[in-house]
């Protein structure tokens, strides 16, 4: 993993997360984004300075 | 030589027994013992045209009708032997050839000889007898044909006498009664009427008799032999008595018993009419072809405030509002004229108008007959107020239900509204960072066409999105008239599901449905069905809200049931109704906190305006299971 900032988006709703992570990306950051939290979590801890955009009322085991 | 016959000849100067025969008028010829003619008169000669030679000897019996003559010889014969009158009828043939009538006598004479011996001679006399004879023909011809008349008359006759023995009747009269001739003849007329026509009958027989009258009529039952009854008309005339004939009563005696029997089935009829209309609750109004009353039921005070007496003669427009008065008019006159009616003659609505001026709305049906050329029309007129006040009455108990309804879909729809701001919000959010992106990009020209296309391609297709659920929830919440057609429960499902997945996955609730494919159709109002479905799965995600110890599992399922219709069955994981199982369906009773206790009884009563059940039972092991049915609609394949 390089050194850039990554922001991290978990949101449920398709279309909601992929104009977010066009939009983040239009300024020239990392996007990564996640449909729920476990997937989110299962994903290895960044080493870098991270953002995280959650959306309200996610369903899993949180 | 007796001494007689000598002392007629001595007493007298000799008589010229020829000369004495020439100034007879009728015929005679002068013959020996034997009936061999010694001579004729002028009067046989000038009748038959025959000679003196032609007559003497038995030569005048060639004037004699062959058919009468050996009968005249016979009757001669045995009337000589027996020293007895000769007298015979017989026909004599004139000079023309034609034969006479004549009645033929025989005398004893005295004749004498050129020396006055006297010897006996027969005088054969004939008398011309002819128009008696005629007469007497004539007579009993008459005789024969009245017989004969009489005998065969369609109509029964009968003769009794003064004690009113039957002492004639014809074979009508006797096959009406039942009785051999010789039987009627043992009778009295008395024995075979109807004992309670007797007095009446005998009173007037008493009268004829007494002179008081010529001849009567009646009418009365007769006893035929086999003991049945016959209704008779009787036409009886005295006839008085000739020289020969005692008085005796003549009767025409005719059958009547088909007339009477259906005079007495038209008067029970029309009794039976008479009783119904004036039993009637409806008016019954009959008019002529003029529109003119002619008749009006009791019930027609009760309806219009007229009693019956005062509308007869007036016109039926009386009992009409004047806005309705020109319209019958000329209904009625076309109708005359061409047979077409303006109106359903069955059961038509239309206004009265009372007699206090008050108009009120009635139910007409109109009826026609025909009797001896005149057209007679009736109106039964049923006074409908109540009738219609209870129509709108239930209209507007309809339209409130309607609106309780609406209320409730309102009510659900706010409870919704949290997670219906959401469900628009997603795409409205995902359109506004795609815009925003695109702008960005856009302003350090660094758009590519193909991400661009790409973006617009997500933006519309979320505008599409957001449209969509804001079209679901006007369709469910617009104020529409119940409007039933061909319905795919399966698809209703579906949108009501699409309507409630926000909720259903912000309470956390795990969705199962098993939707049986190629359900029956059903005719259904579509956001009643929305309605019902959206309530159980609203109430299945409240049960639910306070569980944590087990999945919050809402099962919906399609299928057909036992009977052919349509089950539905929504089943929670949730507290379950324990005590409350019947009272959920109750007016405003209700679990919970904000609740108005009015969803489950609307949705019941939705159910049921579709010939639908629905009704609650426990889920097992936990919750509660709430199912409906509704029919199949008519047309279906299956």
């Amino acid at each position: 993993m390089s050194g850039a900032p990554v922001v991290f988006i978990v949101d449920d709703d398709r279309s909601v997360r992929s104009s977010l992570k066009f939009l983040i990306s239009s300024v020239g950051l990392e996007v990564e984004s996640f449909d729920s939290a476990d997937t989110f979590l299962k994903r290895k801890p960044p080493d870098t300075p991270s953002c995280l955009v959650p959306t309200t009322g996610l369903g899993g085991e949180v | 030589m007796t001494a007689e016959a000598q002392g007629v000849g001595r007493s007298s100067e000799p008589i010229d027994l020829q000369a004495l025969i020439e100034t007879i008028p009728a015929l005679v010829v002068c013959a020996l013992a034997d009936g061999s003619a010694e001579f004729a008169n002028r009067a046989w000669h000038e009748y038959t045209g025959c000679s003196s030679p032609e007559v003497t000897g038995w030569g005048w019996r060639a004037a004699i009708h062959p058919d009468d003559l050996p009968k005249l010889i016979q009757e001669w014969t045995v009337a000589t032997a027996a020293g007895k009158p000769f007298e015979a009828e017989a026909r004599v043939r004139r000079a023309d050839g034609e034969y006479q009538w004549f009645a033929i006598r025989k005398a004893l004479a005295v004749s004498r000889d050129q020396v006055g011996k006297p010897s006996l001679r027969a005088l054969i006399a004939c008398e011309d007898i002819q128009e008696r004879k005629r007469a007497q023909d004539r007579l009993q011809q008459s005789e024969q044909r009245w017989q004969t008349a009489f005998e065969n008359s369609a109509i029964g006759i009968m003769m009794r006498d003064r004690a009113d023995r039957i002492i004639a009747a014809n074979r009508a009269f006797r096959n009406m009664l039942g009785y051999t001739e010789s039987e009627l003849y043992q009778l009295c007329q008395i024995d075979i009427t109807y004992e309670e026509d007797r007095e009446l009958n005998l009173e007037l027989i008493g009268e004829l008799w007494e002179g008081k009258r010529q001849h009567f009529q009646i009418e009365k039952r007769c006893r035929r032999k086999d003991g049945t009854l016959v209704w008779v008309r009787n036409n009886v005339t005295l006839v008085p008595g000739t020289g020969d004939v005692a008085p005796f009563l003549f009767t025409i005696v005719e059958d009547v018993t088909q007339r009477k029997k259906e005079e007495s089935e038209r008067r029970y009829s029309e009794e039976k009419y008479r009783v119904v209309v004036e039993a009637a609750s409806d008016a019954v109004v009959c008019t002529d072809e003029s529109g003119a009353i002619l008749l009006a039921n009791p019930a027609t005070t009760r309806v219009f405030g007229y009693e019956s007496a005062e509308l007869i003669g007036k016109p039926l427009t009386v009992l009409m509002p004047e806005f309705l008065r020109k319209l019958h008019e000329s209904g009625f006159k076309r109708y005359l004229a061409t047979g077409q009616r303006h109106i359903n003659w069955q059961g038509t609505e239309l206004t009265g108008l009372r007699k206090n001026g008050q108009e009120f709305p009635v139910e007409i049906s109109f009826g026609e007959v025909t009797a001896d050329g005149h057209r007679i029309f009736t109106g039964f007129v049923r006074d409908i107020t109540d009738r219609k006040q209870a129509e709108e009455l239930r209209a507007s108990l309809h339209a409130a239900q309607v609106e309780l309804a609406r209320v409730s879909r309102l009510t659900t729809m706010g409870e919704l509204a949290a997670s219906i701001a959401h469900e628009v919000n997603q795409p409205l959010t995902a359109v506004t960072n795609n815009a925003n992106a695109c702008l960005r990009l856009l302003a350090n020209h660094n758009l590519a066409p193909e991400v661009l296309r790409q973006a617009l391609e997500e933006i519309v297709a979320d505008g599409t999105r957001a449209s969509a659920v804001i079209a679901r929830i006007r369709g469910f919440i617009k104020k529409t008239p119940s409007e039933k057609s061909m319905v795919e429960i399966n698809d209703v499902i579906q949108e009501v599901l699409a309507l409630a997945r926000r909720e259903l996955s912000e309470n956390r609730v795990l969705l199962e449905s098993q939707l049986t494919q190629a359900l029956p159709i059903v005719l259904a109002d579509r956001v009643q069905l929305q309605q019902v479905l959206l309530n159980l799965i609203m109430n299945g995600i409240e049960a639910m809200a306070v569980v944590a110890d087990r999945p919050r599992l809402l099962w919906v399922q399609s299928q057909v049931n036992q009977s052919g219709d349509v089950l539905v069955e929504v089943c929670d994981s949730g507290t379950g109704l324990r005590s409350e199982a019947d009272r959920v369906f109750t007016p405003f009773f209700t679990t919970k906190a904000n609740g108005m206790g009015m969803g489950l009884p609307i949705s019941r009563s939705l159910i049921e305006g579709h010939g639908g059940r629905l009704w609650a039972t426990p889920n097992s092991p936990h919750g509660a299971v709430f199912s409906f049915t509704l029919p199949a609609a008519a047309g279906n394949s299956s």
